[in-house]
């Protein structure tokens, strides 16, 4: 089964969560996830995720010039983001308890 | 002029300068906001460079399909993003309309009244209908071919380049086809009044949107790389050799005709006299009006022609006043535009002669040290010092 509509639902807070630990840009956020192991990410899903938070007003958007030239945004975390991110992690929490019981009674 | 995304293709190698066009591309087929996909393209184009740089293929940034990276990328285009686009658009065309209206009304015939006389606005509509006639033909046509890889991404940017060639084209044809048969009078006032108040609204509420995101009425001026950044980076390193290459075909072309070679030390001078400045600009001031006087009386002299009669070209002095200020204020910001454009070589010659005097070298000696970045041990080394 694809795990598509799963990604979409925890790749907003996993990005938030990113964000977190520093000011970054697109690239670093690319690479973070990488990193931690969300290989089959599909690249173009984390554009939107990084729209919808700026909107949302979760992450402030900062315009700079990259050290290769083109303009560069800069996404740092909001105090209404981390509150959200906190909402986040609780709900995420609550959910994985529940479906470990659900899946492993299945067992 | 800051730059946009395009000014970076160049640097993209081509397996990401191919992924970039096809994502390019894809943003007709959903008829995206410009600016914004400005926004979003040169944020991809950051992250593509950057990939690229650290040596990462291209999948690493838009994965192995490249048409559902498309659809995912713009899939973020939303309603209020519309509803933005189409503000900004007509913007745009509200401010022309108001410009021109002005300008209608200050050449409006005697007896005319500047407010409530009648503009006729054909000439809006041709353009209006060129530019989407030309848009839907690239979406159409353009588009499905270079998705389809029919044609190459290169064949496509040309495209572009002949498009907008075409859209001025066909809107001079439209307006001489139209505009001469069909007149679409609309009161002056009405016209002032409508596009004026939508510019005044339209900035009023952007300066609201703008100090609650950013706070203040204006966005950030954010330093970016500019046109006169790249030009002026490539004038350091192309001018000297552009010089040293006219000064070696000059003294070939002597050869030639069996005259001695020009020193170095004549031909700079010569070239002080090109470069000055004050010259430069009384150079270019007096050719602009001097251009601008050549073509009114070539236009007066048509316009007589096909006149009947001894009708004078102007209805009255105050006519002729105006007409006279509008060429002298045209002149002046052509003259400004060229006097910006030339100010940098000159500043660079300057430059270059100051450094040749200072040591002593010459022409060929100063791009040898530019090669060598200056490195004086290096040119002593190659024993040109």
């Amino acid at each position: 089964m694809e795990d598509t509509q799963l990604m979409k639902g925890i790749l907003e807070g996993c990005v938030l969560a990113i964000i977190e630990q520093g000011e970054t840009y697109g690239y670093e956020i690319l690479q973070a996830l990488d990193g931690y192991g969300f290989h089959d990410l599909s690249e173009g899903t984390m554009y939107p995720v990084l729209t919808r938070l700026d909107k949302n007003g979760c992450i402030s958007c900062r315009k700079a010039k990259s050290p290769l030239g083109p303009i560069r945004k800069y996404y740092s975390i909001t105090d209404s983001g981390r509150k959200y991110l906190e909402g986040f992690k609780e709900n995420y929490k609550r959910i994985t308890e529940c479906a470990d019981a659900v899946l492993s009674a299945q067992v | 002029m800051n730059l946009s995304y395009h000014a970076y293709e160049d640097k993209l190698n081509d397996e990401y300068a191919e992924a970039f066009s096809i994502i390019e591309s894809y943003r007709f087929t959903k008829r995206i906001d410009e600016k914004l996909a400005d926004e979003w393209l040169m944020e991809l184009m950051d992250n593509m460079l950057t990939a690229q740089e650290a040596g990462k293929p291209v999948e690493s940034i838009v994965g192995n399909d490249i048409d559902r990276f498309c659809r995912e990328f713009y899939n973020r285009y939303s309603g209020s993003d519309i509803v933005i686009g189409i503000a900004r658009k007509v913007y745009g065309l509200s401010a022309i309309i108001f410009f021109f209206s002005l300008i209608d009304g200050l050449l409006a015939d005697e007896g005319e009244s500047f407010f409530f006389g009648r503009t006729d606005i054909m000439p809006y509509l041709c353009g209006m209908l060129a530019g989407f006639i030309l848009s839907e033909m690239i979406l159409v046509v353009f588009i499905p071919l270079l998705r389809k890889r029919k044609i190459s991404y290169k064949t496509y940017d040309k495209l572009k380049v002949w498009a907008t060639i075409g859209y001025i084209v066909l809107v001079g044809v439209l307006c001489g086809i139209l505009a001469d048969r069909v007149e679409l009078n609309v009161d002056r006032l009405v016209l002032i009044v409508i596009s004026g108040g939508y510019c005044i609204i339209y900035n009023v509420i952007r300066a609201a949107i703008n100090y609650r995101r950013y706070g203040t009425i204006r966005e950030p001026k954010v330093e970016q790389v500019t046109m006169r950044d790249m030009i002026n980076a490539n004038m350091e390193t192309e001018f000297p050799k552009t010089l040293l290459e006219q000064y070696e075909k000059k003294n070939e072309r002597l050869i030639n005709k069996g005259k001695g070679e020009l020193s170095d030390e004549d031909f700079m001078t010569g070239l002080s006299k090109k470069y000055s400045y004050k010259r430069q600009i009384i150079t270019v001031v007096l050719s602009t009006l001097g251009g601008a006087l050549i073509g009114v009386l070539i236009v007066a002299c048509v316009l007589g022609a096909s006149k009947t009669g001894a009708e004078p070209m102007f209805e009255s002095f105050g006519d002729m006043i105006v007409f006279v200020l509008l060429i002298l204020c045209v002149c002046t910001i052509i003259s400004f535009m060229i006097i910006k454009l030339v100010k940098p070589s000159c500043n660079m010659f300057a430059r270059i002669k100051e450094k040749c005097d200072e040591k002593g070298w010459t022409l060929a000696e100063y791009v040898e040290s530019m090669e060598h970045n200056g490195n004086e041990d290096t040119i002593k080394d190659k024993g040109i010092l």
